[in-house]
């Protein structure tokens, strides 16, 4: 067969090898559809209790019964995570750029933030509810305290790995300190924040779920709380699926978000012996 | 931009295992380009960074027109060893970069970024990324980011050396025809005795442990130097002067 390219009169990049395309789809089909075989297979043939595995039908029925409440349910949860991924992140980033900066923040803060560091957010929720009570107020501290945490550490580790060459070809131009955090620092950093941020991004929806679980009235997390005291497995798995689409949303939003900005870090040399060593074809 | 001045005087730099420079004194003329060699651990670098103030003296002074140097300073621009172009920014970004710290004008920064770039041949890779050039190319950005700011002292540490060899006569051919056109004082540190003595008015040879200046030897051709100067005679014998002392020194270490 000749691989003529569907456009062989432009100048064609080495892109992505276009492997097989079939028999990598079917591949990349076997272990999900595996999967949702075994799960009609247990749940259909009476193997498992529907208590422990719902059935697909039993899950599209739970899902029409939450139906009216899973919209003010999402708007709650949405609002609320969205709120302390944003103000962790903001307050993370700053305390890592600030203690980078500042060898006075350094001093004040290092030696507490490393001490607290390791301590697990989770283990907060009770004394949140002594200080702070319930409501959305603590709930949204969580959150913000448990990305703040990724942030600030991971901001201030990527700070120490900036290339020192720039730093001191920027002092030779004639850049000011405050002019090589922006100009300098920030753009290094960025690519390491990106990833730093994604994974805050996916932790925030399991801080919320932790967060709701210590006493709400509306939310996706409280909805949850309430199908399992119906013994409602369909229902809470409705509910999983619905934490897991919102998840992969922001997570996408944010890759799209990045894009324009890390332009410069992106590579053209996919292909090649390295990319299908390291599994990036 | 007219041509500084440097003078060097008693430098001496320990970093806390004996002095890497020891009072080490040195005149450069406004406009003249010299080189500086030395094996290893001579502290060809150490010099050249207590001239762009990234180094603290521990003694002795460096001054630029009998001004005393306190810190690094568009005044005394350096092309690093190591790629130091700013991956993040496009190559008129790059070259743009001293003239937006010095607050130079965005119409003028235009005009300046537009000759930088044609001066070092980069005319045509405006808006290309860092990462999309070769090694040889992305030297002339540094090249280019460093002239932008048209800098009395120009400070080079071993710039070429990672590159190969046709890349490199090429980029010295450019260099001498740039210095002889803007007229720029240069300090040039290199391990490379022919590069030294093709670009230099004067070769520096540097003893090591400490680092103290051993010999100095006046190189007489006129510019713009023709590639092909390499291989006369008059050049081999300045190359092997150069190469004696080189020795001299080493065995007496």
């Amino acid at each position: 067969m000749t691989a003529v390219p569907a456009n062989a009169a432009a100048p064609v990049r080495p892109r992505r090898r276009p492997r097989v395309g079939a028999r990598r789809l079917a591949l990349r089909a076997v272990v999900p559809l595996t999967l949702i075989g075994l799960w009609c297979l247990l749940s259909y043939g009476g193997i498992v209790d529907p208590l422990y595995l719902p059935s697909p039908t039993e899950m599209w029925n739970a899902f029409n019964e939450l139906r009216a409440d899973l919209p003010s349910a999402i708007a709650t949860t949405v609002g609320m995570t969205l709120t302390g991924f944003v103000i962790g992140t903001a307050l993370g980033v700053s305390l890592g750029l600030l203690m980078a900066y500042s060898s006075i923040a350094r001093d004040l803060l290092s030696d507490v933030l490393d001490l607290t560091r390791p301590v697990p957010v989770f283990a907060l929720i009770p004394l949140f509810l002594l200080w702070f009570g319930i409501g959305r107020g603590p709930q949204i501290a969580l959150i913000a305290l448990g990305t703040s945490v990724i942030l600030g550490v991971t901001t201030l580790e990527a700070i120490r790995n900036v290339n020192p060459i720039h730093v001191r070809a920027a002092l030779t131009l004639g850049a000011s300190r405050g002019t090589i955090y922006r100009r300098v620092v920030l753009p290094s950093i960025f690519p390491h924040l990106l990833g730093a941020i994604r994974v805050a991004a996916a932790a925030s929806w399991g801080l919320d779920v932790a967060a709701e679980l210590i006493g709400s009235q509306n939310g996706l997390g409280y909805l949850m709380i309430v199908r399992q005291q119906y013994l409602d497995t369909a229902g809470i798995l409705v509910v999983v699926v619905v934490y897991a689409v919102l998840a992969l949303a922001l997570d996408r939003a944010i890759v799209w978000l990045e894009r324009p900005l890390t332009r410069w870090t992106h590579r053209d040399q996919r292909a090649g012996v390295a990319a299908s060593i390291l599994g990036r074809a | 931009m007219s041509p500084a001045a440097l003078t060097i005087t008693e430098a001496t730099v320990d970093f806390g295992a004996g002095p890497v420079l020891d009072q080490v004194s040195l005149d450069v003329a406004a406009g003249e380009f010299v080189c500086v060699v030395g094996a290893s651990g001579s502290g060809k670098t150490t010099l050249l960074n207590a001239i762009a103030g990234l180094v603290e003296l521990d003694g002795g002074t460096v001054a630029v027109d009998g001004r005393r140097v306190t810190g690094p300073g568009p005044d005394r621009a350096v092309v690093f060893q190591d790629d130091a172009v700013f991956p993040w920014l496009s190559v008129a970004r790059n070259a743009a970069f001293g003239l937006e710290t010095q607050g130079v004008g965005k119409a003028e920064r235009r005009t300046r970024v537009t000759d930088v770039l044609a001066t070092v041949g980069l005319t045509g890779s405006e808006e290309r990324w860092p990462r999309e050039l070769s090694g040889g190319m992305r030297k002339r950005v540094d090249l280019a980011r460093a002239l932008a700011v048209r800098p009395p002292v120009l400070l080079m540490d071993e710039p070429y050396g990672a590159l190969d060899m046709l890349t490199k006569e090429r980029l010295q051919a450019d260099l001498d025809r740039i210095v002889s056109h803007e007229g720029m004082t240069v300090v040039f540190i290199t391990h490379d005795l022919e590069e030294a003595v093709f670009l230099a008015d004067r070769v520096i040879v540097l003893a090591s442990h400490p680092g103290r200046v051993a010999a100095e030897i006046r190189v007489p051709f006129a510019r713009p130097r023709d590639p092909e100067l390499r291989l006369t005679p008059d050049f081999q014998a300045v190359r092997g002067e150069v190469l004696h002392h080189l020795q001299a020194v080493e065995t007496t270490a």
